[in-house]
């Protein structure tokens, strides 16, 4: 008897009302971002009420000040036109309030001293404030040689410029919120609808497909909420009798049998085999036994799903100290050790980033064999202990050992995250998942720093590392409630390729497609990302003027594309993995990478912020047509390896080859920087960048026989 | 209005209240030995103790500025035996103390010494060092360290020369001018100096002329700054020196306020108000007879910054805007 296993997976049919629900959690957010808009707006019209009026206050308060200094030397009898540098002077009043645009000493509409701020470019622009709205008076007394005592004006004005500005970047912080503000939503509709709609819907789709295609033994999971388990038990009861009357018809059967083997006739016995034709028919037909089975599969995508949340809070709990990390460092007891200040706020990160690379390779294996769950909580444990420990760190040696622990957490839960998606995907599916996972990891990222900013703002870095913690109590909480417990049944076909003959496990580093593969696309492209976005991209924006914060903005944009473009990219590959045309995966890490190379070229516009915005964006859609694809041809490059050492191990070493490129992203970086300017320092490593993904690309033509390397393992 | 660092020092000495109740001496007698009469330093001396619950007797000696008289004075300091000495200025305080290679056996040791107004008392190898000197005997500087002095008159206007005339028979006005030679070339200005004229070891006559052409000098020299040092030589030939200084149009300098106080038309100077110092003094002379040792010797923290507005209108150089809140403005204010 063929059992449920045997039977051929139908093709996922489409959740009912897929289309609904889509419509639903679109409307849900429209309805978010039109209602933030709105408080956005209110807020900007308050600030541009309020801030307006609050700088001119400002002015007016310089303006007494100066005029009460003006006056105490002209009742001292000190001739204004005799005292020296008197426009200097003014000027460093000026350039100690930002905000001002002007001090000027006037007479009878005469100009005497005036400091004034030198724009790069002179034009006034024509939206620019009447900067009679904008000026502050105070009345003094001018003491002169020639003419005595004269009654003059002190004029402070306010920059108008500095307004805009002002305005330019609370719009811009509205914008982060808003996108924030959606992103979590939609994080906690897949939270909330995820298991109590989506997934037992899906199961139920699937065993009603089940049935209707003939399985009709397979297990139904009945544990839902609500009106979805009656379903679920009404299907069972419907299982249960189905199997009953079969149950009750074979044994009829085999009496009638028994019966007709005592006096058979002819016509009987081929009526009767007829009957057993036909039953048989029926059972393979429908799968039918005697028994129904009481082992659950488990749904990738519902695996998948449940392991969304508490993965996402605890990467979040992470992302929220990102934007302070170097600040918080700077503020610690370094004691009797002898160290600058440059390796006080960089250590912290340093030995993050050093932690989460090296035990990649021992994690894998690791988390393979406690468990992805138990690795995960685990995981979860050293986050709220190492967030919660680094709230109340004084000293730069306490501090690192909870940064440490920190990286050790956040490199088991990538590891644990990672390997479900191995485990309930196959290559099919394996882009899709590795794009949700990613999708995961960017949202956070995007969202992370921008409100770990705000927090640290409001409450402060201490406060925002117990609320780092909070959210990895959640995380654990979550992961305990939803993870599941159960291994999927291997479905995969490299897991069923026997070990090699030889006692010799090939080293995936020997292996020359996968080193390719390592050394031409996941080093690069994690290279020339944190060579520009964490190195080059900050230091060229502080270097022409701009906050640290302008540049923080700006690295947002390459995580919202991410967050956009990874899943659309997953999909497009999916359907040129189907049409099976082309090997659809090298040619999107071919295209990724070397398009990552040409983001360099940005750097040809001559406005800084509009090149560095541009560039952003090309990075993010390249780095998202990549992504994903390349962590996908793992285990088709290296089959062998995997086969011999393990899925995990193997991705163990792909992760750690692909941390020593962030690594040396910023010292490959610095040291372009010692030999050309920055745009250039953009350009060359663009081009090297781009020489990778062609020589990718051309590593890969000659073998591509179009199919065989993609398909090979699910035909 | 009391102003800040006038609060700051009547909070220091309030607290000097505790500090001396421990005294065992109920009525100290206190010799004060002056150089030239008495001075705003002994004024803020003497009002210290007002505050203070014991109140000592004084004992008034004034050397007319005439070493051969302080043998005289230390005989009857060491024949009366007060509890306190308190002297005024360099020359007394090394004539009653002895140099610190050369104590006086019982002035300073037995009998404790408190100091005013000595400029530089490791220069004056009164002591070698400021905090750990084994000495009974404790005093008060009044002079600014130099890179603050510096800082003042560059608020004022930019150093291009700074010149310096010196009485080179004074080891702390030579030690004084290499110290601005030194500052002058960590700061990049040149520093010229002109010593008053000596023959045989001894300074010639004063000669208001003479001075006049060493001002003239320097300012040929391309000096635009005239620094008056804690020099006692010095402040007595101030009138002809500041004035010729201020014919050629030249800005003057003062360390000390008495110059500043002076009729010579001197500009401007950070200076230690002589009462502050005098005032701080008397603290130090509590602590001296609560039983204390090793009393440091020390400056004041905070410094007047006074500016001579009638000086200011004669060489037609006007403070700068930035000045005007934090400086004293002196003498007339000038009606145009």
């Amino acid at each position: 008897m063929k059992t449920a296993s045997t039977i051929k997976q139908p093709k996922l049919a489409p959740l009912p009302g897929k289309n609904l629900a889509v419509i639903s959690i679109a409307s849900m957010l429209l309805m978010l971002t039109v209602s933030m808009i709105i408080i956005c707006s209110a807020a900007y019209d308050y600030a541009d009420k309020t801030l307006t009026f609050e700088m001119v206050k400002k002015a007016d308060s310089v303006a007494n000040a100066v005029a009460a200094t003006m006056n105490e030397a002209a009742a001292l009898g000190i001739p204004l036109d005799k005292m020296p540098a008197v426009a200097a002077d003014l000027e460093r009043i000026r350039a100690k309030h930002v905000e001002l645009q002007r001090i000027s000493v006037v007479l009878d509409g005469v100009q005497l001293h005036s400091a004034k701020l030198r724009y790069e470019r002179d034009e006034r622009d024509e939206r620019d404030k009447p900067l009679s709205s904008l000026t502050a008076t105070a009345a003094i007394n001018i003491v002169s040689e020639a003419e005595g005592l004269q009654r003059g004006t002190l004029e402070v004005i306010v920059d108008p410029r500095y307004i805009k500005r002002l305005f330019g970047e609370l719009a811009i912080d509205l914008l982060v919120i808003l996108v924030v503000s959606v992103f979590i939503t939609l994080e906690l509709i897949y939270f909330l609808a995820g298991p109590i709609v989506v997934s037992p819907l899906r199961s139920l789709t699937m065993s009603i497909s089940n049935l209707t295609n003939g399985a009709i033994v397979g297990a139904i999971p009945g544990r839902f909420p609500g009106a979805l388990r009656t379903l679920a038990m009404s299907l069972r009861i419907e299982q249960d009798s189905l199997v009953n009357e079969y149950r009750a018809a074979k044994s009829g059967l085999r009496k009638r049998l028994a019966c007709y083997r005592a006096c058979p006739t002819e016509a009987e016995k081929i009526a009767l085999l007829n009957v057993i034709q036909q039953l048989r028919q029926l059972r393979n037909q429908f799968g039918l036994s005697t028994q129904t089975a009481r082992s659950i599969v488990i749904d990738p995508s519902t695996a998948l799903g449940r392991m969304r949340a508490p993965f996402f809070l605890m990467l979040l709990a992470e992302d929220l100290s990102r934007s302070f990390i170097p600040i918080y460092a700077s503020t610690m007891a370094v004691g009797s050790l002898s160290i600058s200040s440059t390796w006080v706020v960089g250590l912290p990160i340093f030995l993050f980033m050093f932690i989460v690379a090296v035990s990649q390779p021992v994690l894998g294996g690791w988390s393979e064999r406690v468990g992805r769950r138990r690795a995960f909580l685990i995981g979860a444990i050293c986050a709220i202990t190492a967030h919660l420990l680094a709230a109340q760190s004084t000293t730069l040696a306490g501090l690192l050992v909870w940064r440490g622990l920190a990286g050790a957490a956040w490199a088991i839960a990538f590891v644990a995250a990672q390997g479900m998606v191995l485990d309930y995907t196959d290559s099919r599916t394996r882009a899709k998942g590795l794009a949700g996972f990613v999708s995961i990891i960017m949202v956070s990222l995007a969202c992370g720093p921008s409100v770990g900013g705000l927090l640290a703002d409001g409450l402060g870095y201490r406060a925002t590392f117990v609320v780092a913690g909070v959210l990895a109590v959640l995380s654990l909480i979550v992961g305990w409630l939803s993870l599941p417990q159960d291994k999927p049944i291997p479905t995969r076909v490299v897991t069923q390729i026997s070990t090699p003959s030889s006692h010799v496990k090939p080293h995936p580093l020997t292996n020359l497609k996968f080193l390719g593969l390592l050394l031409l696309a996941a080093v690069p492209a994690k290279l020339i990302l944190v060579a520009y976005c964490y190195f080059l991209l900050p230091l060229y924006l502080t270097a022409s003027g701009h906050s640290a914060a302008t540049s923080g903005r700006i690295i947002m944009i390459y995580s919202v594309l991410m967050v956009l473009f990874v899943p659309i990219a997953a999909d497009m590959l999916d359907r040129f993995n189907q049409a099976r045309r082309v090997n659809s995966q090298v040619w999107f890490v071919s295209i990724g990478i070397a398009l990552s190379g040409l983001a360099g070229l940005a750097m040809l516009i001559p406005n800084d912020i509009v090149a560095a915005a541009v560039l952003v964006s090309i990075l993010g859609v390249a780095q998202a047509l990549s992504i994903t694809p390349q962590a996908a041809m793992v285990p088709q490059l290296a089959r062998a390896e995997i086969a011999a050492r393990g899925e995990a191990t193997v991705y163990g070493y792909y992760r750690l080859v692909e941390r020593i490129g962030s690594a040396v992203g910023p010292l490959v970086a610095a040291a372009l920087l010692q030999w050309v300017t920055f745009r250039q320092s953009f350009i060359v490593l663009g081009a090297i960048v781009l020489a990778c993904g062609i020589g990718f690309a051309l590593l890969h033509i000659s073998t591509s026989t179009s199919r065989e390397s993609i398909v090979g393992e699910h035909d | 209005m009391i102003k800040r660092r006038q609060f700051l020092l009547v909070a220091t000495l309030a607290m000097s209240r505790v500090a001396i109740a421990q005294t065992t001496i109920a009525k100290p007698r206190i010799y004060m030995v002056t150089w030239r009469g008495k001075t705003d330093a002994e004024a803020g001396f003497v009002d210290f103790w007002k505050t203070q619950q014991i109140q000592p007797t004084f004992i008034w000696q004034d050397a007319a500025q005439r070493a051969d008289k302080l043998a005289a004075i230390a005989a009857d300091i060491v024949q009366t035996k007060p509890d306190l000495v308190y002297a005024w200025g360099t020359p007394a305080t090394l004539g009653l103390a002895g140099s610190a290679d050369k104590p006086h056996p019982l002035i300073g040791s037995v009998i404790p010494l408190v100091f005013a107004i000595v400029a530089d008392p490791v220069a004056a190898n009164l002591t070698q060092s400021l905090t750990s000197h084994r000495r009974r005997l404790a005093g008060v500087s009044h002079v600014a360290p130099m890179a603050t002095q510096l800082a003042a008159m560059q608020s004022y206007r930019a150093i291009t020369r700074l010149g310096i005339i010196y009485n080179p028979l004074e080891p702390n006005s030579v030690a004084n001018v290499s110290a601005w030679q030194a500052l002058g070339r960590a700061h990049g200005f040149e520093v010229v100096s002109e010593a008053f004229a000596i023959t045989n070891n001894k300074l010639n006559a004063a000669d208001a002329n003479v001075h006049t052409e060493m001002v003239a000098r320097l300012v040929k020299a391309g000096v635009n700054w005239l620094y008056l040092g804690p020099d006692s030589y010095l402040f007595s030939q101030l009138a002809s020196v500041a004035g010729a200084a201020s014919a050629h149009g030249l800005a003057t300098f003062a360390s000390v306020e008495s110059m500043l106080n002076s009729e010579a038309p001197v500009l401007m100077g950070l200076v230690s108000k002589f009462t502050q110092v005098g005032q701080f003094a008397g603290f130090k002379a509590a602590q001296l007879l609560s039983g204390e040792r090793d009393v440091p010797i020390e400056t004041l923290k905070r410094f007047s910054l006074i500016v001579r507005l009638d000086t200011a209108k004669q060489i037609g150089a006007y403070p700068p805007l930035s000045l005007i809140d934090y400086a004293e403005f002196r003498a007339h204010t000038i009606k145009s």
